[in-house]
């Protein structure tokens, strides 16, 4: 058996053990939406916007409230399984997701972006990407890729899980993960006209390089 | 920059919520949350074999039969076990039934002899039946049964130390005892110990016992549900039941303050009572409620706390609920009893 996580003086309890606590005390949950909530926002609302990201957070944790019991505790953390929820929640929206990367490539503007800072967002983003070109390239590459290739590479770029926490996830081996990536990178390569592929350093259980 | 780099870069310019965004969210989970606190704060209960029905409760049993045996207009029946489908009493009978009952409850409770309280680190063996609706979960320490519906009536062994700061379990056949941070005073359902002090400090007297119930309902919370709850609900009597079904699962309250809490609760304008009904195990029971959605299961006979039970008030389904008037929980111990250790029956 797993050693159980607990709840130590002078630490952060893990989130296993906000988990085992709300079965008896539900409202303990809310330590686990406090902690997670923002990044798994951020995270959603990247991929469909605001408005979708706020009930995607919500009925993410609610459903998770839910099945806390099913949670195993010998997992620490509770990332791979919160964005497990949510990406069923946002494959739910998938025709929108695509359709706003479509615009995104057909138009120049971000629909995702789209707010009265929008434009300063993206003239700041062009900054840092090679040019507003390639970010439309990308948006399309993204739009043409199979779900469960745009959750993985996103899960991995956006939301900074590990090939075993992806895994994890998404309910698939961890040998999936890494094929997915791979065909999901090599298609936006070759969207991108042959982009310059960078060697890849790739341990288990640490973050995709 | 990589492929990958440039991915992440893209819309990378999206923030991070602030608190205001995610508050809604926070709400909502905290409202389901602070729902399941309300009936799954569920703490182990002591051995009530103590408690032996006396020649006056038994006389008091029979007269209550006598005057009336229904239910009110107000208790939702639909999910009601068959033997509790009677006609309605009429308001007036309810009210003098009721009264005969929480009255017989209270003189029931001054009878049970006085104990010192346990010490917060005495632990409490409980068998609890439990059903509820739609839920499938199995948490540790617990196994199906046969109830209502099929994989949704569960019966768990669990330990709980009398402060409520720890509790134990078998998983996968392995002891597993948790620790925790104490929960603050209010927070009635944190353990049995939490509940027998808070009724412990309630006044005897049932106007100014209602009254610091009211404030403490409110304190707790409460007050979220009670557009939920319906009209005509009564905080402050879902507030006393649930003070009861919390102590009832370590030693009960003190015998004292069990019977002004009975003796209060007879007071209070919107009481049903419903008789001839079963608990989840198929024991008898009398329910008594406050014009809201939860129901206090007693015993017959011993008027000891045995249950709980607690319908759908609601305009329709929501959160997972079943439709107006269904059951979604409903709960009984089969055996409590104050043990030397965790893991000892």
């Amino acid at each position: 058996m797993p050693a159980m996580p607990a709840e130590r003086s002078g630490q952060l309890p893990s989130d296993a053990a906000i988990i085992e606590r709300s079965w008896r005390d539900p409202e303990a949950f809310a330590g686990l939406y406090d902690r997670h909530a923002g990044l798994l926002h951020r995270y959603a609302a990247r991929r469909l916007g605001d408005g979708a990201a706020d009930d995607v957070v919500a009925d993410t944790f609610f459903d998770a409230f839910r099945r806390r019991h099913r949670y195993d505790l010998s997992f620490d953390d509770a990332r791979p399984w919160l964005y497990g929820i949510a990406a069923n929640l946002i494959g739910k929206h998938s025709r929108a997701e695509v359709r706003m990367l479509r615009a995104y490539a057909r138009s120049g503007a971000d629909p995702v972006l789209a707010g009265p800072d929008s434009a300063s967002q993206m003239d700041e983003a062009d900054s840092r990407v090679s040019s507003a070109a390639v970010r439309r390239e990308l948006a399309a590459a993204l739009a043409a890729l199979p779900a469960g290739e745009r959750d993985v590479l996103l899960m991995a770029a956006w939301a900074d899980l590990s090939y075993a926490e992806i895994a994890a996830a998404l309910r698939i081996p961890v040998g999936t993960v890494r094929s997915r990536l791979h065909r999901a990178r090599t298609r936006i390569r070759t969207a991108l006209g042959g982009f310059d592929p960078t060697a890849e350093r790739e341990v288990h259980g640490e973050p995709v390089q | 920059m990589n492929d990958l780099d440039l991915v992440r870069e893209l819309r990378a310019e999206v923030p991070v919520p602030g608190t205001a965004r995610l508050a809604s969210g926070r709400s909502a989970l905290l409202e389901a949350a602070h729902e399941q606190a309300r009936f799954a704060g569920r703490p182990a209960r002591a051995n009530r074999t103590a408690i032996k029905l006396s020649a006056t409760a038994a006389a008091v049993v029979v007269v209550a039969g006598l005057a009336g045996y229904g239910i009110a207009a107000g208790v939702r029946r639909s999910a009601a076990p068959a033997a509790s489908r009677t006609a309605p009493t009429a308001a007036p009978q309810q009210a003098t039934l009721a009264a005969r009952i929480l009255r017989a409850a209270s003189v029931a409770a001054e009878r049970v002899p006085v104990k010192a309280e346990p010490s917060p680190h005495q632990w409490i063996y409980s068998q609890m039946v439990t059903y509820e609706y739609n839920q499938g979960n199995l948490p540790p320490g617990c196994a199906f049964v046969r109830g209502p519906k099929p994989g949704q009536t569960q019966k768990c062994d669990a330990w709980t130390r009398f402060d409520g700061n720890a509790n134990a379990f078998f998983q996968r056949g392995h002891l597993v005892v948790w620790t925790t941070s104490p929960a603050p005073p209010e927070y009635v359902v944190n353990g049995p110990k939490a509940a027998y002090d808070a009724m412990a400090s309630l006044p005897k007297n049932p106007r100014a016992l209602l009254a610091a119930a009211g404030k403490a309902a409110k304190a707790y919370g409460l007050g979220i549900l009670e557009g939920l709850a319906g009209r005509g609900s009564s905080l402050t009597g879902d507030y006393l039941a649930m003070l009861l079904w919390n102590a009832a699962g370590g030693v009960g309250g003190p015998p004292q303050a069990e019977a002004a809490v009975f003796h209060a609760m007879a007071t209070l304008p919107r009481v049903n009572i419903q008789q001839g009904i079963t608990d989840i195990t198929g024991a008898q029971a009398i329910g008594v409620s406050f014009g809201g959605f939860k129901q206090l299961l007693l015993d017959p006979v011993s008027y000891q706390v045995i249950g709980l039970r607690a319908f759908n008030p609601g305009r329709g389904p929501m959160l997972g609920w079943p439709k107006h008037g269904g059951l979604i929980v409903s709960e009984a111990y089969t055996q409590v009893r104050e043990v030397s250790g965790p893991g000892i029956r």
